[in-house]
């Protein structure tokens, strides 16, 4: 099984959400 | 949440069943704070592909609360979008990837009673459900947000 691919902008994502019939998950994260 | 939630399987299939996932770091882009309205992280924000926001979370979440934080926003977008037929099967696997989760489990007992109500119009189902909600989590907010019902 593959890992998620976390994808990088917005404006990547919301197509793909919208042809795949998806939500877009957001993740806001501090490395630290 | 990436060392520990996110390579859980089941957090996993779960993503990529229902979600097409974007990450931030914070640090490389401070900007994407302000612009998300958020001042801590981990925040997990749900939206749309229109941009419309469906749930929102703040802190860390292990595997099993993390599932059902996303089932629960997958549930909201039938419901916001008032698809009732949508919400009443999102209920069923809410219901099952939440049982235990003792935050997560009365919110979509509630939930659940108001999307069968909505998709039958019939009002057994929401007074039904809601009481079920009231006998197991008694104390629970989403129990008291139901409590009306009974002086009707």
């Amino acid at each position: 099984m593959s890992d998620v691919v976390w994808r990088k902008s917005l404006e990547e994502a919301r197509p793909e959400a919208r042809r795949e019939r998806k939500l877009v998950l957001i993740d806001l994260f501090n490395p630290k | 949440m990436d060392t520990v939630t996110y390579p859980q399987q089941d957090v996993q299939a779960f993503i990529r069943e229902h979600f097409v996932p974007v990450q931030f770091n914070v640090l490389e882009r401070p900007e994407i704070k302000r612009q998300f309205n958020s001042g801590w992280t981990p925040t997990l924000i749900v939206q749309d592909a229109d941009g419309h926001e469906h749930r929102r979370s703040y802190g860390y979440l292990d595997a099993k609360r993390f599932v059902g934080e996303m089932v629960l926003a997958w549930l909201m977008d039938a419901i916001d979008r008032q698809d009732w037929s949508a919400a009443k099967t999102r209920t069923e696997e809410a219901r099952r990837l939440t049982a235990g989760d003792l935050t997560r489990e009365p919110e979509t007992l509630y939930w659940s009673a108001v999307a069968n109500y909505m998709a039958s119009a019939d009002q057994t189902g929401l007074k039904d459900g809601w009481e079920l909600l009231m006998e197991r989590f008694s104390d629970s907010d989403w129990a008291k947000k139901a409590e009306f019902i009974r002086h009707l």
